[in-house]
């Protein structure tokens, strides 16, 4: 999907820097027009802001049990009912934006540098080099991410930090595939074969040329998987292998919430209203992305 | 995360070097990757924080029996060892026996395997049947409201926790409407009511001629199936609308129109037909996507394929089984890979 | 345009929500059941351990001697149809004469032997239960005898009451196996282990015709059985581990019978007409276990606080429902010879001020290892929340049976909340795992004990149980069991008695005969549907 940006790179004539920065505002002026991706763009900001502020926010302390107000609907009291330990489950939907932002964070500054730094070593020098990170590449890609973090994470042990590692180490391999791709490109750009005459070393030229030039491309294949991050980390949750009780987790909270889901209809319902918000937001944002990058199809 | 295809890796080199290695390469890399698999999964298991023996011999066993079952298994060999007898074994094909069934892993497996692909199939036939007309209309009138509201539909399906769809689903068409079947392949009153021959439960019953079984069958794989389905529906149709705006922008399609062509011809005649063999291959890694839907919506519905085989095994340590399901599972997941691959190879004009 | 998507859209719309037929009842000639498989890992009864398997296996085999369906204190003849005890303890059973096995061979005194000698050879988990009565592969070929085709004398190996051994034939370790049967299909010298995991050899009322593990066991009707033919032609069991989807097919009507069903389903059924709610006493425990080996837990007074942070009424009431009831004392209150509870109370201010003497004025944290099933997790939440009250603070750390247990056994963990097992219908089966460490060290044998688990060093109440299991006289025995629960109870134990465990079930109200079977295991030719 991504080839638009690989082909875009191309062999550069004017300075580098100055056509990343180029790209990036007409970039951003396509986007700015695509209703849907604003939309997402929207929500995913009132989200931050709310995760940020959900200790000012929320109405109740989310962990604080109450054997006496058990399983309530939703009322004035409590906008989202209340859980089968009389937990508010608003305040616990607020706090769990935070765990579900800081997975989606954690996993994305653990992908990105990993897979740039294999990507761009695997293109950069190519041969044997090359050959053995890609068929590593290839053993993880013949998986379904969901399986291998399922496996992952039952090596590792339930919770979120394990969650978070066994995400990271299935979200990697397609963003080392991205930046070989761009690796390549810009390893033959006349700016490199300059930088490498005046006898940089290739440890300077990948760190001072290459990683820059591949970094917003990297950043834009990020933003694109982070709605299946959000899934994963929901479906690793509901299995029993994410967040653990009692901290505040959409998908663990469905997973509790489908004890009670008969009567008790809201306390499975809201937490996967909230998965469906947030990870439709970044999907539109990822489409209008996507659609920003390769304008052709806009 | 559904599969996203990479259709331009390099483009250096030849086209025929490129068909011969798009070939070789893969099966090459499935070599491999079987081995990277066996290293991993075989450390894995020994790493899980799951105590095979204690499975075996119960909580409330003694010292003597508990040592006796570990050395049976031989847990009390040194590692490495124990890795080589283990990869010797697969590599001659024999995954031992799935420590939950005392079965031989690959006869679990085939017993449970039809039941997925009854599902992924009926799935991938609604994904179709959603993602691909949805997909034209949204390219059809790409960049109004109907453009936007399409592809919200659709991405909502792609978006929702497709665990957390089954439950509702569930709740509302089972419980309360009593539309479905409930969880299950069949109602349990029918199991093993027809004799087994293709492992397809609706095929199976009306080769035995019993239609009632047939529609309790069909009641209990709609709303799985339909989920799963819709969850496919947003790459097919985001697949479909974008090939078919590359058509559309084509000039043939503005010639098409100025000799007189309806509009309705030019779309499904000219521009759909131009796109079929893509779709094909969106559909196969569509297909690879949707197994990893199994794994979450099998377990909500209690529907014994693969997948509830693989998360079982996973949860109790059953390593044998968990290796054997996952190389069935990335087999199929590479071999789709590879066949959208080279149909795109093949057939796609610009790499030519 | 525009029609065609509105067209497809409502054709996809009714492709996706068309209502069939859906069944209201099950055929009266099939009793569908819903449980959690999650521990039935074989069928051969000399492998088997959970209460799962034990359910199948009841109905697919006899034992010789079996526990009363209606009172299971009660023994009652079963392949045996008298027995008598000698002085020395040897019992000698004399077989029926009508029973026969599944394949058409008769019951004989070689296939009593042959089945027990089995259990030992194979030593599996369920042999564990045998070697407590001192009984191994070697002990047995004295002990065991078949003086003639319808005889079977067992003489003792050490001495204990005869009524312990009587209790252990009556479980699963005493199943009879057709051992023609079983040596046609015996695979090396593994006495047909590979084989029985997936078929049967019994002279049940049942027949196994498919287990497929975590999915489904179907059993076919025996139409020889000695006992009459079973109202049943089939029963089939569907693995549900969800409660919610157990009580959902129960209210429709596609199962007759659900065994694993949350407190609170059991509570929201209650008032359904179409369903009867059953609870059959396990004999068991739900306790709280500290390890003495833990820095905070090793001292008295610290363990001497937790009894006032245990909301034992609020767990009974709100989180425990059927599966439960109140009980302080590891034994349930039924039985001859309980000691009535000590009545400890959720007091945090006296908790905070015994923590505060015992030099913890600020409460420490901690890390408490659970199942992650109900109701042990709502039990550890509830425990949680009453512990963080009094300042000490809890970390839930949810696994699997293999995971928590294994930690146990390991003795590397500082609180569990777990079950004890009830091995025996008296008090010695309730109590023994909480009051008997013969060696303390982490190479003992003993890794069933829960006071060996959590590091505690008990001789005296040791040697006490040990007394209770060879003491035959019964008003001696009776005055033994008090003296055990008395001096646990004031001992500062690290083993904590939540609530006495019920095996609760949901069953449609036309099965009839299920109800009022009181066994954890059920006869399942007994019942029969309106």
């Amino acid at each position: 999907m991504l080839h638009g940006i690989a082909e875009k790179a191309g062999p550069a004539t004017l300075p580098p820097e100055v056509l990343q920065t180029a790209r990036l505002l007409s970039f951003w002026r396509v986007f700015r027009t695509d209703l849907s991706g604003m939309l997402g763009l929207g929500v995913v900001c009132v989200l931050a802001i709310l995760a940020v502020l959900a200790p000012l926010i929320a109405p109740y302390d989310p962990y604080l049990q109450s054997l006496t107000s058990t399983l309530l609907p939703p009322s004035a009291a409590h906008f989202a009912g209340t859980d089968e330990l009389g937990r508010d489950v608003f305040s616990r939907l607020l706090y769990g934006s935070r765990t579900t932002l800081l997975i989606v964070v954690s996993v994305s500054v653990l992908v990105a540098p990993i897979g740039l730094i294999i990507g761009v070593c695997a293109g950069y020098f190519g041969g044997w080099v090359d050959k053995v990170l890609m068929r590593i590449v290839d053993i993880f890609l013949a998986l379904p991410s969901l399986v291998l973090a399922l496996g992952f994470v039952a090596a590792l042990g339930a919770g979120t930090e394990n969650a978070v590692l066994a995400i990271a180490l299935t979200a990697w391999p397609p963003i080392a595939r991205l930046a070989r791709a761009e690796t390549l490109t810009i390893r033959n750009s006349d700016f490199i074969a300059a930088a490498r005459m005046y006898g940089a070393s290739s440890f300077r030229i990948i760190f001072a040329h290459v990683v820059p030039l591949c970094m917003p491309s990297i950043i834009v294949r990020v933003t694109l998987s982070m709605a299946a991050v959000i899934l994963t980390a929901a479906g690793l949750g509901f299995l029993g292998l994410g967040a653990q009780p009692p901290s505040a987790e959409w998908g663990t909270m469905i997973s509790t919430g489908r004890k009670v889901m008969i009567d008790h209809w809201w306390v499975a319902a809201f937490p996967g209203v909230a998965i469906l918000i947030t990870s439709l937001s970044f999907n539109l944002i990822g489409d209008a992305l996507r659609d920003a990058l390769d304008p052709r199809k806009g | 995360m559904s599969a996203i295809p990479s259709p331009h890796r390099d483009q250096r080199g030849q086209h025929l070097r490129d068909l011969a290695s798009a070939a070789s390469g893969p099966i090459l890399s499935i070599a491999v990757a079987f081995i990277g698999l066996l290293i991993i999964i075989f450390f894995m298991g020994r790493i899980l924080p799951i105590d095979p023996v204690l499975l075996i011999v119960g909580d409330q066993a003694d010292a003597s029996t508990y040592q006796q079952v570990a050395r049976e298994m031989g847990y009390d060999k040194p590692l490495i060892q124990q890795f080589f007898i283990y990869a010797g074994d697969a590599l001659q094909g024999d995954f031992g026996r799935a420590r939950l069934t005392g079965n031989l892993v690959w006869s679990d497996i085939l017993q449970v395997f039809p039941a997925t692909v009854e599902l992924a199939t009926t799935a991938i036939v609604i994904g179709a049947l959603l993602g691909i007309p949805l997909g034209v209309a949204a390219a059809v009138n790409r960049g109004k409201a109907l453009d936007h509201i399409l592809r919200i539909v659709m991405l909502m399906g792609h978006s929702a926790p497709i665990f957390w769809l089954g439950l509702m689903g569930l709740i509302v068409f089972y419980a309360a409407l009593h539309w479905v079947g409930g969880s299950g392949q069949i109602s349990l009153y029918n199991m093993d009511m027809v004799p087994r021959v293709t492992g397809f439960i609706t095929i199976d019953s009306l080769l035995a001629g019993e239609t009632e079984i047939f529609w309790d069958a069909i009641s209990h794989l709609v709303l799985p199936a339909g989920i799963l389905g819709y969850s496919s529906t947003a790459f097919i149709g985001r697949m479909t609308r974008s090939f078919m705006l590359d058509q559309l922008t084509q000039e043939y399609v503005t010639a098409a129109r100025v000799k007189g062509l309806s509009r309705r011809q030019v779309i499904w005649n000219h521009a759909f037909r131009n796109i079929r063999v893509q779709l094909l291959t969106v559909l196969a890694l569509a297909y690879g996507g949707l197994l990893e839907g199994t794994v979450l919506i099998e377990s909500v519905f209690a529907w014994p394929g693969l997948g509830q085989y693989f998360t079982n095994a996973l949860l109790i340590g059953d390593m044998n089984a968990v290796m054997a399901a996952t190389l069935v599972i990335g087999s199929i997941f590479l071999g789709l890979n590879l066949v959208s691959d080279i149909l795109y190879k093949i057939l796609d004009p610009r790499t030519r | 345009m525009h029609r065609y998507i509105l067209s497809s859209l409502v054709a996809a719309t009714i492709l996706a929500t068309t209502p069939f037929p859906t069944w209201a009842e099950t055929p009266k000639d099939q009793l569908v059941i819903g449980l959690s498989m999650t521990n039935l890992l074989t069928l051969d009864p000399a492998e088997a351990i959970g209460d799962e398997s034990f359910d199948v296996l009841n109905n697919l085999y006899d034992r010789l001697v079996e526990m009363d369906a209606k009172t299971p204190s009660k023994i009652v003849p079963g392949l045996a149809e008298t027995w008598s005890t000698a002085p020395d303890g040897t019992l000698t059973f004399t077989l029926r004469s009508d029973a026969k096995f599944q394949s058409g061979n008769p019951v004989t005194s070689v296939d009593v032997v042959w089945s027990l000698k089995r259990v030992m050879k194979l030593n599996r988990g369920p042999a564990s239960f045998m070697r407590e009565l001192g009984y191994s592969a070697e002990s047995l070929e004295t002990t065991l005898s078949a003086p003639d085709e319808k005889t079977v004398v067992l003489k003792q190996a050490t001495k204990i009451n005869p009524e312990i051994v009587l209790y252990t034939l009556a479980r699963a370790v005493g199943n009879i196996i057709d051992s023609k049967t079983v040596i046609e299909h015996q695979e090396g010298d593994d006495l047909g282990r590979a084989w029985l995991t997936n078929n049967s050899a019994g002279s049940g009322a049942f027949t196994l015709r498919r287990w497929s593990a975590n999915d489904a066991v179907i059993l076919d009707r025996n139409d020889a059985y000695w006992r009459g033919q079973p109202k049943m032609r089939r029963v089939v069991i569907r693995h549900m581990p969800e409660s919610q989807s157990q009580r959902l097919q129960i209210e429709n009507g596609d199962i007759d019978v659900a065994r694993s069903l949350s407190a609170a389903d059991l509570k929201a059924m209650a008032t359904n007409k179409e369903i009867k709610i059953q609870k059959v006493g396990s004999g068991g425990f739900y306790y709280l276990a500290v390890s003495t080996a833990d820095e905070n837990f090793a001292k008295p007074e610290v363990r001497a606080v937790l009894p006032y942070l245990i909301d034992y009424d609020g767990i009974g009431t709100a989180v425990i429902g059927d599966y439960g009831m109140k009980r302080q004392v590891p034994v349930p209150a039924d039985y001859p010879g309980a000691i009535a509870d000590p009545g400890y109370k959720l007091d945090i201010v006296k908790a905070k001020d015994m923590l505060t003497k015992a030099g913890y004025p600020n409460g420490f944290s901690t890390e408490m290892l659970v199942l992650s099933d109900s109701p042990y997790v709502d039990i550890a939440t509830a425990i949680q929340g009453s512990l963080a009250q009094a300042g000490i603070t809890v970390k839930i750390v949810q696994g699997n049976g293999t995971q928590v247990y294994g930690k146990m056994r390991d003795r590397k963990f500082s609180m569990i909340i777990g079950r004890s097992g009830g091995q025996m219908p008296n008090v010695l089966g309730a109590i023994q795992a909480y009051t008997s460490n013969f060696d303390n060290s982490p190479q003992s044998s003993q890794t069933a004990s829960l006071a060996w688990r959590t590091s505690w060093d008990i001789p005296e109440l040791t040697k006490l149980t040990s007394e209770a299991r060879t003491e035959s006289d019964e008003t001696k025995r009776t005055a033994l069991y008090k003296q055990i629960q008395e001096k646990f109870l004031n001992s500062a134990p690290p083993l904590f008695a939540v609530a006495a465990a019920t095996q609760p079930s949901a069953v449609r109200s036309n099965v009839e005969a299920l109800t009022d079977q009181q066994s954890r295991s059920p006869q399942w030719y007994l019942v029969s549907k309106r």
